[in-house]
């Protein structure tokens, strides 16, 4: 009796449909543990940087893996306007942060913030809403562990405001 | 001899292995790794060991449940480890260590009077113990420490070992130095509510606030509107006389003078 083997086109493609999947879901795993290994070298870096706080903002939105390169991060950040002229490896102060935070984050916003949009006002709207000590000025710096501890407020208030609406 | 010597530390060893908690749920990236150890990524039904960091990334969620039936539910953006489970005639004993983030903790109910179940969650400003069901343990290097308790009351002990007890639905905050307990904190949001126009409880102050302060119209839609109108123009003006340093008007250059001053 004579076996019955797949025709040589439909075997190539057997086996292209399986590496293509193998690959995806590597790919995925990579782009999964990559973004995870930032944020932990985010959370352990004692000085943040600006590009710590563009990967983290990214991160938070689901944006992060759209756009693989740092620099293309950075350009988007810079598109969108809540970047400024810094450049990536600048240490990170507390006005650019909390700058970051108002512009992608539901904060209410004073009167002079909205007037002027100035990061002095940004940071006054930050520290009323809770999301930022009251103790620091915009130049001092920020660790990675305080700019983990900023975002995640930012995004505990953004909630907080959606239920809010929710249940009113 | 020595074999017995041997047998009884390996059985000690496996009984000291034994996991104590498993996740129950997962979302996102979560990670977890035994102290000094490597990061690997969590797996539903994983077994969890004492001295187990636990990490949520952003957008991250996990349920951890302890073998008394307890539940720790992580937010994103939390790191936790778990210090020390024991499990004795008087019930359980659990203490965990909050780097950053909220967890939300369900503690189990104990089956006769005798037993407790005890959960503790260290945060660098503060010490929560548990004597109820729910409660909710918050930090982060700029809010400090904030517990709440969603159902039953708990005790915090702050760094300067001051005691406070929070009753069932009330919350406290542990800040450097400062302990706002929860009838302060209950008395401040209420003060703060009497500034806003609109009646409200004191979870919504925040948000009544945010109607309040500028509250020129009776229609809320209105005042959304109006602020998005003045957030474009305001946005454009300054951000094109922001790039433009030669451009604009004298008395707006003026001002952009002045804050780089």
């Amino acid at each position: 009796m004579k076996r019955q083997f797949p025709s040589t086109s439909r075997f190539r493609s057997y086996i292209l449909c399986i590496c293509i999947s193998f690959c995806t879901g590597t790919v995925n795993a990579v782009e999964k543990a990559d973004e995870m290994s930032q944020y932990q070298h985010i959370l352990e870096n004692p000085v943040a940087t600006v590009q710590d706080l563009v990967d983290l903002i990214m991160m938070t939105r689901g944006d992060f893996a759209k756009h693989p390169s740092r620099e293309k991060r950075i350009s988007e950040a810079r598109h969108e306007g809540w970047l400024g002229d810094h450049a990536a490896a600048d240490l990170l102060d507390r006005g650019t942060l909390a700058f970051a935070i108002m512009k992608n984050y539901p904060i209410d916003r004073g009167l002079l913030f909205r007037l002027t949009h100035w990061i002095r006002y940004a940071l006054r709207d930050a520290q009323q809403a809770g999301i930022l000590s009251a103790k620091n000025s915009e130049s001092h710096k920020v660790s990675g562990e305080q700019l983990v501890g900023a975002i995640n407020a930012a995004e505990e208030y953004k909630l907080e405001k959606e239920q809010w609406l929710i249940n009113h | 001899m020595k074999y017995t010597v041997t047998i009884l530390l390996l059985a000690t060893l496996a009984l000291q292995a034994k996991p104590v908690a498993k996740f129950e749920s997962l979302s996102g990236n979560v990670q977890y790794k035994l102290k000094g150890g490597k990061w690997m990524n969590a797996k539903l039904g994983q077994g969890l060991f004492m001295d187990t960091v636990v990490e949520t990334g952003p957008r991250g969620k996990a349920v951890l449940i302890f073998t008394n039936g307890s539940e720790l539910a992580l937010n994103s953006l939390t790191e936790v480890t778990l210090d020390m489970y024991t499990v004795g005639k008087f019930g359980t004993q659990t203490v965990m260590s909050l780097r950053t983030g909220r967890v939300v903790a369900k503690i189990a109910k104990y089956k006769n009077t005798n037993e407790l179940n005890y959960f503790m969650v260290r945060t660098p400003t503060a010490v929560a113990g548990v004597r109820g069901t729910i409660k909710e343990v918050a930090y982060s290097p700029d809010k400090g420490s904030e517990i709440k308790l969603i159902e039953s009351g708990a005790e915090v002990v702050d760094a300067a070992h001051k005691k406070s007890t929070i009753p069932e639905g009330g919350k406290s905050k542990v800040a450097e130095g400062v302990t706002l307990t929860a009838d302060k904190i209950a008395t401040r949001e209420a003060a703060t509510t009497m500034t806003s126009p609109e009646t409200s409880s004191a979870h919504e102050v925040t948000i009544s606030n945010y109607t309040g302060d500028f509250s020129f119209s009776s229609n809320s839609r209105d005042f959304t509107d109006m602020q998005h109108i003045f957030d474009k123009f305001s946005e454009t003006i300054f951000l094109d006389l922001q790039r433009k340093p030669g451009g604009g008007s004298g008395a707006a250059e003026d001002i952009l003078n002045v804050e780089k001053l």
